[in-house]
Formats: structure tokens, sequence, C-alpha cells
């Protein structure tokens, strides 16, 4: 649709300033954090829940993809407009709506950053558990809709363990509630679970219900040191064995330790093959037992330098840098750049040991670095490749090298995504993984999204509408 | 643009960190990306590989960006998200579409040698209440040399920094000259605006010269634009200086250190020191300021909960005064309620820029808070002002 008719078409909903067509503004939503670009038609930033039913409905008329968007901080291509469209810029939307401590819920609008939904919680002296690296710069809408977690789903879960009402506007432009507040429901299918994960697919969310849990009295963290690899797979199963849960449990490799040293220089931590953090909550007493147990175990299994703190500085210092390591992961290694493909696998416990070593062997074979951490407590692991993005061959070995990495994944009985999501960067191992799924998914899309309006392009979901 | 910029540019995985620290987003309420310090990495990029024009909007946020580096500071893949944006500028620049106030700018700057189009005999008016301590120290020659800057030289507001410099100096029989009418702008405006370099070369090698003809051993500013461009920017061009350069806040921290400056009257008011832009991030000059503060007795002196490295730019910087003066102003009052929440009686700043942002958005606001020049302050408690 020409820029001309858009302008038509927008201004009597979004008026002159929130809407653009302008030609570098569109670049700047071209991309995410994956590898692709894919340049919008326009981009609109609504305030409210009646200027997206508006826009849907047009967006029915006149058949324009709509793509919801938040911090645009997604590793999937997920908020790119792969057949053109409209980008929906949600961060405008960001109201704490209401606090209901005695009903352990907050209701919030989309474009909230995480960080500022728990800075605003802390003052209740409760939390919403779920933290992604990314806390600082991504939004709730895109956590729901990425079905994200980050590094406390060993012990508090995943975002969708917390969403108990959805407001959604749907493709055909009715608004629906998904829950209520209660804590639990039987009453029939389960589209809150349908809809976190949905990738903005199905619907626009406007609302949303989180669950929040009290902070903890207090919180520890033990740093071990292994000069094995393999061992640091083994001293998790351990941990679990003893009967512990650590609400984090993260893994660094010597690369990351390097990319961590260069980025919080003070930080100087010692250099071995790999590290974990361990992070330990609830009272002061169980923090202190449950740390030596932790200690005992970790030394055990060959860890050779343990450390243990409640000290909150070193506490919060080691705990940023771990959350950026992702970003930061390209000094390890002078001249490259980090790229984000292959990065998001989950496997089996029992396989960490045998996927880390494969890592380092296939970090050999195609002679591209490869830094390696991740949330190790809940098997998903994130392999940081790095490349020269100037030297097309480097291009080249990344493809094949993703494919391997993703293939080990599905091969052991993983996944090829634990908490970034599909969308285009691995749309095409759906089929590989979950092939019925697959089927069934697109059924559902074609039922919700008739037109395919939503989002299109995603989760190899077009397919659905050629069958 | 160069490849290394290229490359600089390509290690950015737009994970967004620098978007949630830029000063200028958080306080632009149309929250375009385009507004954010990725969304200027990004259009900058898209310029460079001729993907994109150089639209409206593009050379509206580019000089949206207060030029105060917290986002390179902690950019956790290391790109230096403000020499792209300085780049992007010249690029602007050399397709000769820069903003108009922009162009003036560099218009009265080509004509007058100072950012104001002012004649340069006009250059001592900032010091009518100090002649009689200036007798015979114009270009003359003398160990220590005070390059003053056109924001101090020409508006008024501000004369009081250049005059309790001197004040200090007289007082401790300092040997000093200033320039007077053949001090020409620093360059910094060249540099931010984005143009060419050559310009900054001219104005060097006469600031260097003149500075140089009174055999000088160290050059002083109480500007940290001047004196990023003077110690950083300068010795690109020519090298080793023939003498040293300091801000006056390291000049005074050797007097105090070297027993040379001694403060005895107290100061019973909670003071916190904000950080300039170009005077920490920049130029890493971050202790000085503090431990001439400490030597003032009995202040209570306390941290802004974002200072040093951390520190929030005023909303003075970059030249987004001159494009959106509006900006800049609510990006000084935002800073002036942060500091309330702090219940800060004296806030001291060491640098013109900072100092005239805050108080023009002290004006419109109902904030008790008083804000300072170091210099002036030092000033005052040595009976001087």
């Amino acid at each position: 649709m020409n820029k001309d008719k858009l302008k038509e078409l927008l201004t009597p909903i979004f008026g002159n300033k929130s809407f653009s067509t302008d030609k570098a503004l569109l670049y700047t939503y071209s991309m995410d954090v994956s590898n692709q670009e894919y340049i919008p038609d326009a981009v609109v930033m609504p305030e409210n829940r009646a200027q997206i039913a508006q826009l849907i409905k047009l967006a029915n008329t006149y058949n324009i993809p709509l793509i919801p968007r938040g911090g645009g901080t997604g590793a999937s291509g997920g908020v790119l407009a792969v057949h053109g469209g409209i980008i929906v810029d949600l961060t405008k939307m960001n109201k704490i709506i209401e606090v209901d401590i005695d009903n352990l819920q907050i209701i919030v609008e989309p474009g909230v950053i995480h960080a500022d939904l728990n800075k605003y919680l802390e003052y209740y002296g409760f939390f919403f558990p779920v933290v992604p690296g990314s806390s600082d710069m991504c939004t709730i809408g895109g956590m729901v809709g990425n079905s994200a977690s980050g590094l406390r789903a060993v012990k508090y879960g995943t975002t969708k363990d917390y969403i108990l009402d959805l407001e959604v506007v749907l493709p055909e432009g009715i608004v629906a509630h998904l829950g209520s507040k209660v804590q639990k429901s039987a009453s029939g299918y389960d589209l809150l679970r349908l809809f976190v994960g949905s990738e903005g697919t199905l619907g626009i969310i406007t609302q949303i219900t989180l669950k929040i849990l009290p902070i903890p009295e207090s919180k520890g963290l033990v740093t071990a040191f292994f000069n094995d690899l393999e061992l640091t797979g083994k001293t998790v199963i351990n941990i679990f064995k003893a009967k512990m849960i650590p609400s984090a449990i993260e893994l660094l490799d010597k690369s990351a330790i390097v990319a961590i040293n260069s980025y919080k220089p003070d930080m100087n931590l010692p250099i071995a093959e790999a590290m974990i953090l361990f992070e330990l909550d609830g009272s002061k007493e169980a923090i202190k037992v449950i740390s030596k147990k932790v200690y005992d175990i970790c030394q055990k299994n060959r860890a050779v330098q343990i450390g243990m703190t409640t000290d909150n500085e070193k506490y919060h210092k080691l705990w940023n840098a771990r959350k950026l390591i992702g970003a930061a992961a390209r000094r390890s290694r002078e001249g490259y750049a980090r790229v984000y493909a292959g990065e998001d696998i989950t496997v089996p416990l029992s396989e960490i040991p045998k996927t880390l070593l494969k890592l380092r062997a296939f970090s050999k074979k195609f002679k591209l670095p490869i830094v390696v951490f991740g949330h190790i407590g809940d098997g998903n692991l994130h392999p940081a490749i790095l490349i020269k993005k100037e030297i097309p061959e480097h291009w080249e070995k990344l493809e094949k090298l993703t494919e391997k990495i993703h293939e080990w994944a599905i091969n052991v009985g993983g996944s090829v995504t634990g908490e970034h999501g599909i969308g285009i960067a691995r749309a095409k191992y759906l089929q590989k993984e979950r092939p019925i799924v697959l089927k069934l998914m697109r059924k559902i899309k074609k039922a919700i999204d008739p037109k395919n309006l939503m989002n299109p392009g995603k989760m190899d979901l077009d397919g659905g509408y050629n069958e | 643009m160069n490849d290394s910029l290229l490359i600089d540019m390509l290690k950015c995985v737009r994970c967004g960190k620098c978007r949630s620290l830029c000063p200028s987003f958080k306080i632009n309420t149309s929250k375009w990306e385009t507004t954010s310090a990725r969304g200027r990495v990004l259009m900058s990029l898209g310029l460079a590989q001729n993907k994109i024009p150089a639209t409206n909007q593009l050379i509206s946020d580019i000089y949206s960006c207060f030029f105060c580096k917290y986002c390179s500071e902690l950019c956790p893949s290391g790109v230096e998200v403000t020499r792209i944006i300085e780049t992007t500028r010249n690029t602007i620049y050399q397709k000769g579409i820069l903003p108009s106030p922009i162009q003036i700018l560099l218009n009265n700057l080509d004509e007058s040698q100072n950012i104001f189009n002012l004649d340069q005999e006009d250059r001592l008016l900032w010091a009518m209440n100090v002649e009689e301590f200036l007798e015979n120290r114009i270009c003359k020659k003398a160990k220590v040399g005070f390059f003053v800057g056109c924001l101090e030289s020409f508006k008024g507001t501000l004369a009081t920094i250049p005059e309790a410099l001197i004040l200090i100096m007289n007082k401790l029989h300092i040997d000093f000259t200033i320039l007077g009418e053949e001090e020409w702008c620093c360059g910094n405006p060249y540099l931010i605006a984005g143009a060419s370099r050559k310009k900054i070369g001219e104005f060097a090698r006469h600031n260097i010269k003149k500075m140089a003809d009174q055999e000088v051993k160290t050059v002083i500013t109480t500007c940290p634009g001047c004196y990023r461009i003077w110690s950083s920017i300068y010795p690109q061009f020519y090298g080793k200086l023939p003498f040293q350069v300091q801000h006056s806040s390291q000049f005074l921290a050797k007097l105090i250190k070297d027993g040379k400056l001694r403060i005895e009257n107290t100061l019973l008011q909670k003071v916190a020191f904000q950080d300039p832009c170009e005077l920490g991030r920049h130029c890493s000059v971050y202790n000085e300021p503090r431990t001439v503060l400490q030597a003032i007795p009995n202040i209570q002196l306390i941290e802004l909960i974002n200072n040093k490295k951390n520190s929030e730019c005023c909303g003075g910087g970059g030249l987004v005064k001159a494009i959106h003066p509006l900006l800049a102003l609510s990006q000084g009052k935002n800073k002036v309620q942060q500091y309330q929440s702090q219940k800060i009686d004296l806030l001291i700043t060491a640098c013109p820029s900072c100092l005239e942002n805050y108080r023009n958005s002290l004006e419109s606001s109902q904030a008790k808070l008083i804000v300072k020049d170091l210099n002036e302050l030092i000033a005052e408690q040595l009976d001087l002002l």
C-alpha cells in the first residue's frame, strides 16, 4: 500500500504524531537482535486499546499485516515485517494499571519494561520472579509473546506460569479476556497458555495480569570454577540429587569469563574452563546451610575455586554482568562480532555434559569461536557464535554451524529454543522438532486469524493457509 | 565513512542497553526508536550503507543526542556509539543539509571565531568586575594561560565563573595570562556539529600558537568542552603540546595538594557534585573536583545516585539546545527533580553548559536547589565573590 493511502487511513486513528512512514524511521524498525532485515510499510504507536481495535478493523478491511512489537530485543526476527505491513510499537502503552497484593497480582500494559516493573513492586515487598538477561530493555508484552524466561526458571518457572489473565484484541477486532483474577482455573481449554509464546500471531495483547510473589528474605551467591567443562553438568545434576533447587544456576565457559572481565574489569574473575553461579534465596539461615551444601558438592566435583557471598554490592555486580554477557560475548575475541544464531538450544539435563563438549568440537571444526553460557539448571544453553561480519565465508560457515547445533539439540531430545522463540530464525526447525504440533498450530492459527494478518511469516505458520 | 567505524557499527547486536540508558530517549515523549541511542546507530548504519536517505526525521534525531557518552561507556559490545553519531553528523554536514540553527552556528564560527557572531573585541566584556586584576595580563608571558571559552566570555550570566577563577589566581599570586580578543573558539562546536576536522585544526593551530607565544607551562580552562578539545583533540593535529592542559578543577586540586590553596570558611550544607559528561566520561576526570570540595571545612559532600561514570547528562550537551530547546530543558528539570529527592541544598558543577541548563530549568520550577560552579563556590569560600 502506498504511503499516501496509509497516511489517509492512519491519521484518523493516530493523528499526525503517532504513525510514521519516514524511511529512516522504518529502517530502525527493520531489525531486532537476529540477523534478519525487513522494512515495514509504516509504524504506529498506540496509546490505548481503542486505537488498536480500530487498527485491527482497518487491517481487516485492507488486508494489511500487523506486527506487534515491544522493546525490539527479541532474537528470532519475531517482530519483523516479513510481508510488509504495519509495526505496532507498544512501548507507549506502559502503564501499571492496578496492584492487588491481597490477590497476589498486578495488571500492566504490554509496554512496561521488566526492570521497571520489579522496581515498582519492590516497594510492596513483591516481585515478578521471571528475570530475562534483557530485563532493562525488554517489555512484559514481549516476554508474554515469546514465553520468555531467563535466569531463575530453574526454580520459578517461565512467564507462562505467571499469567493469570490477558486482554487481547483478536484478529477480527473482538476484545477478549482469556483468564481471570483467580490463581487457577480448570474452565475449558487453557487459551492463556496458547497465547503465551504465540509471538503476536493470534492477536494483540493490551493488558496482562501477572501473578507476583513475595521477595525472599535474602539472597546468596556461590561461584565455583572448574577446569573440566564436563564436570559442570555433573555438578548441577548432583545438586538436584542432593534435594536442592537454587533460584538460578548459570554457566559461563572460559571465553564468557574473559568477556565479563573485559566488560567489567573490576570483576577480575579467575580464568578457568568454566564457572557456575548458584543463586540461592530464602531465609538467612537456609542460605547459610544450603551454601555450605552447594560448596561441598562443588568441591567433590573438583571445583578449583569456590566463593560465597551475601554482600549486596558484589551480588549485583556479578549478576548484572552475567545478564549482559549475551551482548558482551564478542569481547572475548578481538575483531569478531557476536551473531544470534543457534543461540537458544535446550537439552535434557542429562545431555548437558555431552552437549558442552559437542559445542567445543563444533567450534573447532568450523573454526569459529563459540562463547557458551546459559541456564545450565534447566538445560537451556546459549552458544554465542562469533564471526567477522565483513568476511562472507564466515556467514556461510555460520549457517552450517547453526544447522549442526540445532540438529544436535533435536537429536538428543531437546529443542531449538528454550526462551527466545521461533520467529523467522528457527521457523524451519519446527517441522523437524514437532511436526504434529506444527500441524495443529497451523489449524489453530487459521481458525483464529483466517486472513493471516497477525504477524504473518512467523513460526512456519503460513504453510497452513495453503493446505 | 571509514571501514573501522563501519565494523564498529556491525558489532552492535541491537540489545538495546544503550536505549535503556539514553537520557534523550527517556525524556523524548515521541518514543520513536529513532530518538534512542540504538536508533541512531541503526540510522547511521543505514545511511553509511546507502540503504536510507538522510530524512528530516534522521537529521532531527541525530541532533537530539546529548553526546553524554553514557551509551558508549556501558555498551556490552563495546560499540563507540557517540563516535558513530559524531560521524553521521559529519555525513549530514558533507551533504550540506545541516539543521539551520547548526548551520548558523558554524557560519558564526567561520566569520567571527566565536559561536555568537559577536565582535572579537568584545571577548573581555565578562571581565568588567575584575578589570583591575587583568592589567598587563593579556597576551603576556606567564606560567599559566587561562583559556576562557566562548560561553563564559560572551554570556553575561556565566561571567562569574571566569571572574571567580581570576580572583582565586590573583589571591594566590599565580602568574597567569589570558588571550583576550586573540582567543578563538576552541573548536568543540565544530566537532559536535559534525563539521570538517580541518576547521578544528585551523582553530587549534591559532590557539596553540597564541598560548605558546606566551611561553605558558600550563593552559587551564573552566569549560569541560574546551578542556576535552585542548587535551584530546588538539594533540591529534599537532602531536604533544608544548604545555600541559588542565581543567580548573585539576588546577585547584593541585594547589590544594601543594598547600598553596587553603580554605578556612566552613560550609554547613548538603552538597553534591554533578559530573559533567565531557569532563567525566569523555576525559575521565572524576576525583579532582571532589578533592577540591572536600577541602572545604565541614562540607557534607554526598554522592548523587548516579555519579561518576554513571552520571546522567544535565541536558546541556550535544548542541541539542540549538535544535530541541525544550528537550534540553526537560532533561534539566528531570534532573532537578531527582536531586530534590536526595534533599541536596547545593549542587555543584564544573561546566558552564550544565550551570546554564540547570539555572534555566530551576527558573520554571518550584525547587529550592541552588546550583553553582565549582570556581564560584571556592571564590565565595575565600570571601572573594
